[in-house]
């Protein structure tokens, strides 16, 4: 409960000015919807489910039966929204006293808490995605190993895997040893999106377009991405990267200082955010004590249903 | 016969009940209304014991147990398998909402629940007032027992009102109050 005592600065009138961090500082602009697919929901959880295709042609002999093959079925991921909500309350006296009118504009703070909160949530994908964030086969989002649906035989599929699978019937998206932001380690990975696959072995084309790092490794992205030849050296060589199209973008939520990401574009990664109630807020005064109460709630979840498109690497 | 699902139906201060939710233990099966205790090792929810008089009960358990695998968390219907995926599940559709926790209605000092005497007792004008304990039914509900009545041995609560709604010739609901000392979280 806030009251008098606590804000005895705005029971009299003179003061200056007002420094209101929540008015007065400025937020970051909405950072997850450059990455998050956005999707509403109207019901409790959210099920997505993964399909793979068809393996390659075979030759069929003359005279011969056409040889019959299936589609398979993968796993589900669940969307389980949760409440996020928060509450403000003032005595009603706080509330008259006060010589600025600064009291009322406490609810604004609400729409801070709950901006910072919806980032914090969403990005945790990516912090979370070396461990926990699992996606719809079960594996956490940034593995060294994912399993494909077509099993060991995907990989004896697609051409040119051998130094990208750790295992038959897997595929990557972050190294075995964890590396630092380099000009070389983008190379390597941006060559797994090269040799990508689907579930049955057949390359597909994902390409990386958003290299997602903490604002600490926004020097070196800028030299890697933006030196005109290639970086650190003396040759003359071009900055082969410049042809990758990449752009990098700062998310100001990452925990890591080290950890950098690659995403493709939205088409081909399924990192989404659910919003299944939008940010609301309401008012009221309780009746016995008149205090005034101000609560503010949203209902969301975050996820990542697919691997495919993302790409990891939780620093050395 | 059977008994009831305890639930809370008013508060002294004419405020919303009290709830929480919180981690549940592994393996618990217990139905909506059963008395719920936190673990004394890991704070999580499991079923009241039945014999733990001395600060013993954290209220009535709002919802379904989960029959959680692990501690805490969730655990959610899945059936077959997916090839090739050994960590992958299948979700049948409208499989439950699991989040690893349970909610209850705590047993403050604030509220007040609705129950039942045993099948073969009647809730009569003496019990208001008097402290009692309570008995697993046959069908997994709790009654209040008018048998355990020793205070400071076997009861747990305190009868405060004949419930208004039961007119049978045989009555047995009753509204009655959570001992202070026998809460886990009477405040």
């Amino acid at each position: 409960m806030m009251v008098r005592g606590n804000f005895a600065q705005l029971m009299a009138p003179g003061l200056h000015s007002l420094f209101v961090q929540w008015t007065d500082l400025s937020q970051r602009e909405l950072e997850y919807p450059h990455v998050f697919h956005e999707e509403t929901s109207s019901q409790a959880f959210e099920d997505e489910v993964e399909f793979a295709g068809l393996g390659p042609m075979v030759k069929k002999p003359e005279g011969e039966s056409v040889a019959y093959v299936d589609g398979l079925q993968g796993g589900t991921l669940r969307y389980q929204h949760f409440t996020y909500a928060l509450g403000c309350r003032m005595s009603f006296e706080l509330f008259e006293d006060d010589q600025y009118k600064l009291i009322n504009q406490v609810p604004k703070a609400l729409s801070r808490s709950a901006i910072f909160t919806r980032e914090q949530v969403a990005w945790n994908v990516l912090n979370l995605g070396f461990t926990t964030q699992t996606t719809i086969d079960g594996l956490s989002l940034f593995n060294t190993a994912h399993p494909l649906l077509g099993g060991p035989a995907a990989t004896t599929v697609g051409p040119g895997l051998t130094a990208y699978v750790a295992a038959a019937g897997t595929f990557p998206n972050r190294p075995t040893v964890d590396v630092d932001l380099s000009f070389v380690a983008i190379q390597v990975a941006i060559n797994e999106f090269e040799r990508l696959i689907d579930g049955q072995g057949l390359p597909i084309m994902v390409k990386p377009r958003h290299l997602i790092i903490p604002p600490e490794l926004k020097f070196i992205a800028r030299e890697i991405l933006g030196s005109p030849n290639k970086p650190y050296t003396s040759d003359n060589e071009i900055n082969s990267l410049i042809r990758e199209d990449l752009d990098f973008f700062i998310c100001h939520y990452l925990t890591s200082r080290s950890a950098w990401f690659l995403l493709s574009d939205k088409d081909s990664h399924r990192i989404k955010f659910f919003t299944r109630q939008a940010l609301d807020e309401d008012y009221a005064d309780d009746f016995d004590t008149r205090s005034l109460k101000t609560i503010a709630w949203e209902r969301y979840s975050v996820g990542a249903t697919v691997w495919y498109g993302t790409w990891g690497s939780n620093g050395p | 016969m059977a008994s009831s699902e305890i639930h809370a139906v008013q508060t002294l201060s004419g405020n919303q009940p009290r709830m929480r939710r919180i981690i549940e233990e592994a393996t618990q099966t217990f139905l909506p209304g059963t008395p719920v205790q936190l673990n004394a090792v890991d704070g999580g929810i499991q079923a009241w014991d039945g014999v733990t008089i001395a600060a013993g009960i954290a209220g009535f358990s709002a919802e379904p147990a989960s029959n959680l695998t692990t501690l805490g968390t969730a655990k959610t219907l899945t059936f077959g398998a997916v090839p090739f995926e050994a960590s992958a599940v299948n979700i049948p559709r409208g499989a439950p909402y699991n989040d690893g926790m349970v909610g209850f209605e705590v047993a403050t000092d604030d509220n007040v629940f609705k129950g039942q005497v045993g099948p073969a007792q009647v809730a009569v004008a003496a019990d208001l007032g008097k402290q009692y304990g309570m008995t697993k039914d046959a069908d997994g509900h709790w009654y209040v027992d008018r048998t355990k009545n020793n205070p400071g041995v076997n009861t747990i609560l305190i009868v405060t009102k004949l419930d208004p709604q039961d007119q049978s010739a045989t009555p047995r609901g009753v509204y009655f109050q959570i001992l202070t000392p026998a809460s886990q979280m009477p405040g």
